[in-house]
């Protein structure tokens, strides 16, 4: 078990820095030139001056050498600072808790929602309801995310006055109920969807029509029998949703104007903010990576077979 | 099926894990939002939106309006530019000058710092040492290079400063200073209202760091905290505070966004005292807002640029061909269709609401639409049968107005216009740098203090960096300016600038189309809300407490 640990430790940290090497390059390779971003539009800097902008930046030096740099500084806990001087660590614990309530909640709603809409649509297949169900989910997938938010926005937010139209500062978590349901409406008719095929499929397995044969109920069969083992996908399915959403909500934290990470990758790409940039995608990552090993580690831990095998 | 749900719940007790850890690690979160309300019920602070700034906070260091927002806010300069454009003296009694060369600043007595630093003539100079110097390499710097020595502290070759004084600024005594420029500038007295020039206290340079981080100044306002970059910054009232923007509320919360259109519907459910309507927006400001809606010049004047670096376009052939675009494009077709009446068409290459601006300057009639001419003028030009790409930034908001006057060409003149995006202004910027422009470019320009001057030499003489980047350059253009920059009198120089932009109209670099707008929305619970050019007014207005 320990060597199978080192291993997939080992692994992860060579899939982190790999990737904070590909980021940098990438966001070194990306057209445009910092420092004209940095001043702004109509503003034409002396050399002197530029060359000084650039020298305390790094941005004279070439890639190898700003790359060496930013990686002496990350292991020194420093993941750099912003054009406007603000360190990226601190910027990191200030944006992360909004986003993180953010996918808390909606992964909570898709979860509820999907998982009871798509076991009522898997049960009565066929029926008006379950069509009516699948009209809607294929008219929410089809919604992109902007104008659902706009639109929500405006009716709720402007017309009704039934919320914010934007979520105040520090963004608490009733004023990110709404944005968390714009957020997860997508994913949720997929997963309504989801959830109805592994349920119908289910209902026809052997065991289910073993249980009703024992004369179980029908409450009892679809709770105990069916959903149980229709769900095990599903909340895989679920759970990498959540990693996706930490840093993709990016157009929901703008249009709510959530001080979130994904508007903070953004903001600092825009802005050509080198390190920030870099820091910001590998927090990301970290947390990919760290869900990941963790989930291979417990399954290891679950699943002998799995334990076995590796030390095959 | 077991393996699936082990590794499913693998799942569930790993992303809980985590979540208990960023849960664990999450700092206090509604610091700034609680403390708004904690503070008492008297604050009630007019809420504006605002963009976080760019880079380090010093008044030296503001280009743009996220950092000159906060500098009106917690600063006051010499001189301030009032709502109709008048020059008032803020920290200053007096400005004067006997040659426009050397004058002489004296200062108010008794005023202080939001710390309760007395304001001295050393606030200035130590602030205009510090910002030119190369070695603090501050991006506004540039403002201050008309004053003697500047090139000591800040050498345009990039060497290294080998001094650390202001040869041009003497201390008298404590309220009196004289500056002496490295040429004649008639219009110091304005410049001098600008953010560059904007005094520093001694705790700044105690530890510019620290001071950065919770800046202090002597302007009608204080930060309440220091500002959190994702989310806004808090202003209370400054009861040292002595100069004549007197607030009628009690703060201001900047608030920072990133999509206009929230800033919109954050108004209209009054959530957010005040915006700048945008894109959309414009179209339906008007009737969703009414008297709320406030228009006034000060926005950018837009212009078609050329590249002069083009043996082409330096040809006689080549300015006859931009006479003709110019005569061929109906501005008040562009205005009304495009932005709605929200942008006038432009007259000459300033714009209104400067001191001395003039709307019918010798041949400014090229702007006048006359497709008679214009075609005449292509003839005498021998045709145009090259492409002209019309170059824009796709990330600003001229995709519309560019593919209008492409069309315009187009049909007017039936020569091959068409729109050029180019994905970033960096991108934008570079491309114009290396001359890679096959055709003429999109280039907005804002000029920076009030005087009519400003646009003149910044954008098109190469003794302001000519930033059109266009390579145009005339002798004629330079004296005249020089010899408005001569005069003791602002009016008597206008005359000279206006001569000035004769010579812009005979040789055409550059082709003025619109003047934009600025605009602004507010909330019902706000009043007497004031436009100013410069920004300085903006945050007065009266709110209930």
């Amino acid at each position: 078990m320990l060597r199978y640990t080192l291993s997939r430790v080992g692994q992860a940290l060579i899939v982190i820095l790999a990737a904070t090497f590909l980021l940098y390059f990438m966001v070194y390779a990306m057209p445009g030139d910092p420092v004209a971003a940095l001043v702004g539009e109509n503003v034409t800097l002396d050399p002197a001056t530029r060359a000084a902008i650039e020298a305390k930046f790094n941005l004279d030096k070439p890639f190898l050498v700003q790359y060496g740099i930013y990686l002496s500084h990350v292991f020194q806990g420093d993941l750099g600072t912003t054009f406007a001087g603000r360190p990226v660590t601190q910027i990191i614990m200030r944006v992360f808790p909004n986003t993180f309530r953010l996918a808390v909640l909606t992964v909570a709603i898709q979860a509820i929602i999907g998982i009871t809409v798509g076991l009522i649509a898997g049960r009565k297949k066929g029926t008006v309801l379950d069509n009516s169900i699948m009209v809607v989910t294929m008219v929410l997938i089809g919604v992109p995310t902007f104008v659902s938010a706009f639109l929500v926005q405006y009716f709720l937010g402007v017309k009704l006055r039934w919320i914010k139209p934007t979520v105040s500062a520090g963004a608490p978590w009733a004023e990110l109920i709404v944005p968390a349901i714009v957020l997860a409406l997508g994913s949720m008719a997929f997963l309504i969807r989801f959830t109805r095929s592994g349920i119908s499929e289910v209902l026809n397995a052997e065991h289910v029509k073993a249980a009703r044969a024992r004369g179980l109920g029908e409450r009892q069969i679809a709770i105990n029998h069916v959903l149980r083992n229709a769900l095990i996908p599903i909340v895989t399915v679920v759970g990498t949703e959540f990693g996706a959403l930490l840093g993709g909500a990016i157009i929901t934290e703008s249009i709510f104007n959530i001080p979130g990470f994904g508007q903070q990758v953004y903001q600092s790409i825009i802005r050509g903010e080198l390190a920030p940039t870099v820091s910001l995608v590998i927090v990301l990552v970290v947390v990919f990576v760290t869900v990941n090993l963790l989930v291979d580690l417990l399954y290891a831990v679950l699943n002998p077979k799995v334990r076995y095998e590796a030390n095959v | 099926m077991s393996n699936l749900r082990t590794r499913a719940g693998a799942f569930l007790i790993a992303t809980a894990l985590f979540a208990s850890v960023a849960a664990c690690s999450s700092p206090d979160e509604t610091t700034s939002g609680a403390s708004a309300t904690s503070a008492g019920p008297a604050y009630n602070p007019i809420s504006s939106s605002g963009t976080a700034p760019g880079g380090d906070f010093v008044p030296t260091n503001s280009e743009e309006a996220g950092r000159k927002t906060i500098a009106w806010l917690v600063f006051d300069g010499l001189t301030r530019i009032g709502l109709n454009n008048e020059l008032i003296y803020e920290n200053a009694a007096s400005v004067t000058t006997d040659d426009a060369i050397t004058w002489t600043v004296k200062l108010k007595p008794n005023q202080k710092f939001a710390n309760d630093e007395p304001l001295t003539v050393d606030n200035y100079i130590d602030a205009w040492t510090w910002g030119s110097d190369i070695r603090n390499a501050q991006i506004a710097s540039a403002d201050l290079s008309v004053i003697a020595g500047y090139e000591k502290l800040h050498p345009s070759d990039g060497s290294a400063p080998t001094t650390t004084t202001f040869e041009g600024l003497t201390r008298v005594d404590d309220l009196t200073f004289t500056i002496k420029l490295s040429r004649q500038y008639s219009s110091f007295p304005l410049l001098l209202s600008a953010v560059p020039f904007f005094p520093l206290p001694g705790s700044f340079f105690d530890d510019p760091a620290a001071w950065i981080a919770n800046p202090v100044g002597n302007g009608p306002y204080e930060l309440k905290e220091p500002i959190d970059e994702s989310d806004g910054a808090y202003f209370v009232v400054n009861p040292n505070y002595t100069g004549s923007r007197v607030p009628e509320n009690t703060g201001v919360y900047i608030r920072f966004y990133t999509n206009p259109d929230s800033v919109y519907n954050d108004i209209l459910a009054d959530n957010l005292d005040l915006g700048s309507a945008s894109g959309s927006g414009l179209l339906t400001a008007a009737s969703d807002f009414g008297d709320r809606f406030v228009t006034g010049p000060g926005g950018p004047t837009q212009t078609l640029t050329f590249p002069l670096w083009d043996e082409y376009w330096q040809s006689d052939a080549g300015l006859k061909v931009r006479q003709a675009i110019s005569l061929a494009i109906d501005r008040e077709q562009l205005v009304d269709k495009v932005f709605n009446g929200l942008a006038k068409p432009a007259k000459e290459f300033t714009q209104p609401g400067l001191n001395g601006w003039n709307d019918n300057i010798l041949g400014s009639d090229i702007l006048t639409f006359d497709l008679v001419k214009a075609k005449a003028l292509l003839a005498e030009a021998g045709g145009f049968d090259r492409d002209l790409p019309i170059y824009y930034n796709a990330d600003g908001a001229h995709k519309d107005w560019v593919e209008a006057v492409a069309n315009q060409l187009h049909v007017n003149l039936g020569i091959n216009a068409y729109p050029a995006p180019i994905t970033t202004f960096a991108e934008f910027l570079e491309q114009r740098a290396n001359h890679q422009f096959a055709g003429p470019w999109r280039a907005s320009e804002i000029p920076f203090n009030p005087g009519l001057d400003d646009i003149l030499r910044n954008v098109y003489s190469v003794s302001g960096g000519a930033s059109s980047g266009s390579g145009w350059f005339s002798q004629e253009y330079e004296d005249l300016l020089a010899l408005g920059w001569a005069q003791t009198d602002v009016d008597q120089a206008n005359i000279y600038f206006n001569k000035a932009q004769e010579v812009l109209f005979r040789e055409l670099p550059a082709i003025p189309l619109y003047y934009s707008y600025r605009t602004q929305i507010q909330s019902t619970k706000v009043s007497n809300v004031q436009i100013s050019a410069f920004g300085s007014n903006t945050y007065l207005i009266h709110k209930d407490s």
